[in-house]
């Protein structure tokens, strides 16, 4: 009974892994009203670092030339200060543009990243990739439970961003974050102090998002670019929109919705022939859902505490006005 | 390091021909509605598979296919504003509930026509031509009309925006809504009429890249960042910059294979866009 | 495509089936381990890409297990029991992967695995591993796998390091002195290409230039610009159909010379006939199938899909037959079980080559070597197979043997 159920795990922990992304994400949008659109990147960097510090040093046949065989905890910590660096060098240029120019560049700059990932074969096993990675206490555990075990691992991981960010949400750090998102004026008057405090959103957010990359490294043991491509990051912020931006909780509960939808739909009898348009459909399916929240429920299924559908269009029109 | 070969500025100004006439499309619906609309790239699609059916399914010219992909493209066009954006705009939406409203709509157009046509990739019902060489360098006649075409619709629109009350209108709008608004411009109609000529150019750029190349559900949106590279390089919202914005952007990445590997070449234009903004956000004619 | 369709109409049955079986499994929870024998059926598990642009190699490496699945249930199934095939799209997709092959294993109860591609292999390998599931894979060529497989990993198709010498043995046999090496970016065009390039050198040529391609991309014409501009005899191009097509119109357009060596994605009969003369000429590699088993399984495809076997189709029937010939072998469906044998039924005993003459003959206790429709299939220590290649030309219509290299011709 264990096998069948082993499955649904591996549903969950996906799922876990995307609502932690979309926690950091979260912070960047809505936390710090930062529309970025090049998560992605942060996922992969994390990812790669923690693959790269742990895993055994490469053979002859490997494109690869760095493995340096740490223990996973120091790789995953590795991989969260990684995604953080990549964010302050990103951050510095673009930080100051006004958001719809940063959601340009900052596909931008993910893609040029996912570029390198494919051509540097000396770092990062180019195409190929890297495969083999270690995964943590794979003695200790008893196999039929092991599944189990690394779902605890990223929910506990996933409890830790959510509470790490709620603390975040009711610091004055948190407040005057949200008062630069809500009102330019506010963040006029700050002045250069706007840019660290979004500067310092953005790293957090980002570091959120390499811890995912780190635990989704270990989970799958095997890291390909083709696997860190914009739909990512495209399914992060449908999560957020659907499930609320602005709200942990929200960012959690749309992850768990988007990805269930996606697995369940695989079980779909074939009827009416369906089947070899299921994949197209479903997305047809995500994009509707997500042009209709936006219009009757832009607040998202869990909307932010204390903050009306009015009030909501507001903050999108008062950061449009400053545009 | 290899030479220079001239035969990469043919390639370049052909590529870059094309994405200027999208980008012109994307740059004034910008100007006059003020949002970044992630949709655009699929009114190219639009475009090319509606000169598809005409074409292939109907078995109709590829010249007359090419003309009636236009309208086609447009009312598309319209009627996506008319009940996506539009009752976004009337209920005081901002930019970036339009933003990410368009990434929607991009998602369902571009599924919706993979759904119908598949991922596989079609062509048009064409002969094959042999290049011609002239002074040692290849073209071929496909590409010697898209860059007249180019050329000609890029002319069109000049003499649209500095010779017809409309296009004045327009370049009012663009610059200052409620201005343009007080002096008693129909700002609705001149939206209408943006999207009209914004989107048409864009589905002619399709069908030029369709009868160029191949056609694939995602031959649009895999051109939205160059696109969006050509309207920053040229100055949001100006016109004329895309164009010149579209051509350099072009010509860049044909002739960056001679320097770096040719799996770069489409972050070429990422790179570009991104210095831009960091160090010339205005682009490279300065100021909107 | 008409065929195709008769193809879908048929994955439309399986998925039905597919989808009541797991939810009767879901629903009885009957707490047997993972691919025990005492079920009323053994399941395989297909695990290709079903959709994008390799959407073709799912699509019709189903209709080739089929065939094999209907052959060894007509002679009594395995060990007496049924087989069925359970199929799930990778969508060429890491992630996909991963979770369609934890289904397979763990609520489809899969006691081997038929695919995937090189693109996701890497990824579910150790999956399958842990697990203690083999896979067999038709189609993955990938030279990143070489040395690992041979105890859970097994492929019945040519890694491209041998391939790719292939490639660089037909450029040196036809007197080539100078030739380009293109490849499309990715897990499959980079390995071949590379040992293209690595195989020439070593046997004394010179490549004049070396390009990587991006996939799906409209226009090549700078790229062909860059290959050519040596003007090298003789280029060889790994891509896949629809890419390949692009870069050979655009090549006809330029008129810019030179002979092709394409690689397998093109080696069919319908990618030949519908370039005709543009490709005449020129120079393919394949496995050396042809002989009775071949022309027999060939003619069965063809009248279940309506046109030819695509690649990697006889590899796929192939690989369904060791598993099963394993799973006789080793007295079980049991997955650990089976891949204990599937190296010794593929190589070093008596000739069969059926499924029936090879359980008659396990049933008689005589070690087994299957011989396949794709070539000999013997199974290396590391799981892979060390075939005879076979050198096609096409005549503007379609492709023609001219040439064999053997596998020790592969080795400099």
């Amino acid at each position: 009974m264990l096998e069948q159920f082993s499955f649904v795990t591996s549903v969950a922990t996906v799922a876990g892994i995307y609502a932690i992304l979309a926690i950091g994400l979260n912070v960047h949008w809505g936390e710090a009203g930062l529309l970025n659109f090049g998560h992605v990147a942060f996922f992969a960097v994390g990812a790669y670092t923690s693959a790269l510090l742990t895993i055994a040093s490469p053979s002859a046949s490997q494109a690869y030339s760095f493995g340096f065989g740490m223990p996973i905890p120091v790789g995953i910590v590795g991989g969260c200060i990684a995604a953080g660096i990549i964010a302050f060098l990103m951050g510095i240029p673009t930080l100051k543009l006004r958001e719809d120019y940063l959601a340009v560049v900052s596909i931008g700059l993910a893609e040029i990243l996912r570029y390198g990932l494919m051509n540097e074969n000396w770092l990062t096993g180019g195409v190929g990739g890297i495969y083999g990675i270690e995964r943590p206490l794979t003695e200790s555990i008893p196999f039929a439970f092991y599944n189990l075990f690394y779902l605890g691992l990223v929910l506990v991981a996933l409890a830790g961003c959510y509470l790490y960010t709620k603390k975040l949400r009711r610091s004055p750090f948190g407040r005057v974050l949200r008062s630069i998102r809500d009102d330019e004026e506010a963040a006029v008057a700050l002045g250069k102090e706007t840019f660290r405090y979004r500067m310092q959103a953005f790293i957090i957010g980002a570091v959120i998002a390499g811890l995912a990359g780190s635990l989704w490294a270990h989970y799958t043991t095997a890291l390909t670019p083709t696997a860190f491509a914009t739909n990512i990051t495209f399914t992060t912020w449908v999560a957020l929109i659907i499930g609320g931006s602005g709200n942990p909780k929200g960012a959690i509960a749309g992850a768990g919705l988007i990805i269930s939808f996606r697995e369940a739909t695989r079980y779909l009898p074939d009827v009416y022939g369906l089947g070899e348009i299921m994949p197209t459909l479903r997305l047809i399916f995500v994009g509707v859902l997500v042009i209709v929240t936006i219009r009757y429920r832009p607040e998202g299924l869990l909307p932010e505490r204390n903050i009306t559908r009015a009030e909501y269009y507001n903050r999108l029109e008062s950061e449009s006005e400053n545009l | 390091m290899i030479s220079f070969d001239p035969q990469f500025l043919v390639n370049g100004l052909t590529t870059g021909g094309t994405i200027a006439l999208a980008a012109i499309g994307l740059t004034l619906i910008f100007g006059v509605l003020n949002f970044i609309n992630f949709a655009h790239g699929e009114y190219l699609t639009i475009g090319a598979y509606a000169a598809f059916v005409a074409n292939v399914s109907l078995g109709l010219p590829i010249l007359l296919s090419a003309i009636l992909a236009v309208p086609v493209t447009v009312v598309f066009a319209l009627v996506i504003d008319r009940i996506v954006f539009y009752p976004l705009r009337r209920q005081g939406a901002g930019a970036l509930a339009l933003l990410i409203t368009s990434v929607g709509v991009s998602i369902v157009v571009r599924n919706l026509i993979e759904t119908i046509w598949s991922s596989d990739t079609r062509r048009y019902d064409l002969v094959a031509g042999e290049a011609m060489s002239i002074l040692g360098i290849r073209i071929t006649a496909v590409q010697i009309i898209i860059l007249v075409t180019s050329l000609l619709l890029m002319v069109g629109v000049h003499v649209l925006l500095t010779r017809t009350t409309l296009g004045v209108s327009m370049r009012a709008t663009a610059s200052n809504q409620s201005l343009a608004m007080s002096s008693g411009i129909n700002t609705e109609q001149v939206v209408r009429w943006t999207w009209v000529i914004g989107a048409g150019l864009t589905a002619v750029a399709g069908v030029l890249i369709g009868i160029d190349t191949v056609l694939r559900p995602t031959m649009g949106f895999g051109l939205l960042l160059v696109m969006f590279a050509a309207v920053i390089l040229g100055g949001i919202g100006d016109p004329y910059g895309a164009m010149l914005g579209g051509f350099v952007i072009g010509f860049v990445q044909e002739v960056s294979v001679a320097f770096i590997s040719a799996s770069y070449k489409p972050a070429v234009a990422f790179m570009i866009m991104v210095a831009l903004l960091v160090w010339k956000p205005e682009g490279l004619r300065g100021g909107t | 495509m008409a065929g195709l369709s008769d193809i879908s109409s048929r994955r439309k049955f399986i998925k039905t089936a597919a989808a009541s079986g797991a939810a009767l499994t879901l629903a009885g929870c009957t707490g047997e381990s993972t691919g025990s024998g005492s079920s009323e059926t053994i399941t395989i598990g297909l695990l290709q890409p079903f959709t994008g642009e390799v959407g073709w190699v799912g699509e019709s490496s189903e209709v080739a297990v089929e065939i094999a699945i209907d052959e060894i249930n007509n002679a009594g199934g395995i060990n007496g029991t049924t087989v069925e095939i359970v199929a799930e799209d990778t969508e060429a997709g890491q992630q996909t992967a991963t979770s369609a092959i934890r289904k397979l294993i763990n609520s489809d109860g899969a006691s081997t695995i038929l695919g995937p591609t090189s693109f996701t292999l890497p990824a579910v390998m150790g999956i399958a591993q842990d697990n203690q599931v083999p896979i067999i894979s038709p189609t993955a060529g990938t030279s990143e796998l070489d040395d690992v497989g041979g105890e859970y990993i097994f492929r019945t198709a040519s890694s491209d390091s041998l391939g790719g010498r292939a490639m660089a043995r037909i450029a040196e046999q036809n007197g080539y002195e100078e030739i380009a090496v293109m490849y499309v970016d990715n897990q499959g065009g980079r390995s071949f290409g590379k040992t293209v390039v690595e195989g020439f050198e070593a046997l004394g040529g010179t490549v004049t230039t070396e390009v990587a391609v991006t996939p799906g991309k409209s226009s090549y014409r700078s790229e062909l610009t860059k290959a050519f501009e040596d003007s090298p005899e003789f280029v060889s191009l790994t891509a896949g159909a629809e890419t390949g097509s692009i870069i050979l119109n655009q090549w006809n357009e330029q008129g810019l010379g030179g002979v092709w060596g394409l690689s397998d994605d093109m080696q069919t009969n319908g990618f030949a006939s519908e370039m005709g003369d543009i490709i005449e000429g020129s120079y393919a590699i394949g496995p050396l199938s042809g002989g009775d088993r071949y022309e027999e399984f060939a003619s069965e495809y063809e009248s279940r899909a309506g046109e030819s076997p695509r690649p990697f189709t006889a590899e796929g029937y192939d690989a369904m037959i060791l598993a099963a010939l394993a799973a006789e072998a080793a007295g079980s469906s049991n997955p650990a079980e089976l891949a204990e044998q599937i190296i010794s039924v593929s190589q070093d005993g008596e000739t069969v080559e059926s499924f029936q003459q090879g359980s008659d003959a396990i049933e008689d206790g005589t070690d087994i070597n299957y011989q396949g429709a794709s070539g000999p299939v013997d199974f290396t220590e590391n799981g892979n197979i060390r075939s005879p290649f076979a050198v096609v030309q096409s005549n503007g219509d379609s492709w023609e043997q001219t040439g064999r290299i053997e596998p020790d011709q592969l080795e400099f």
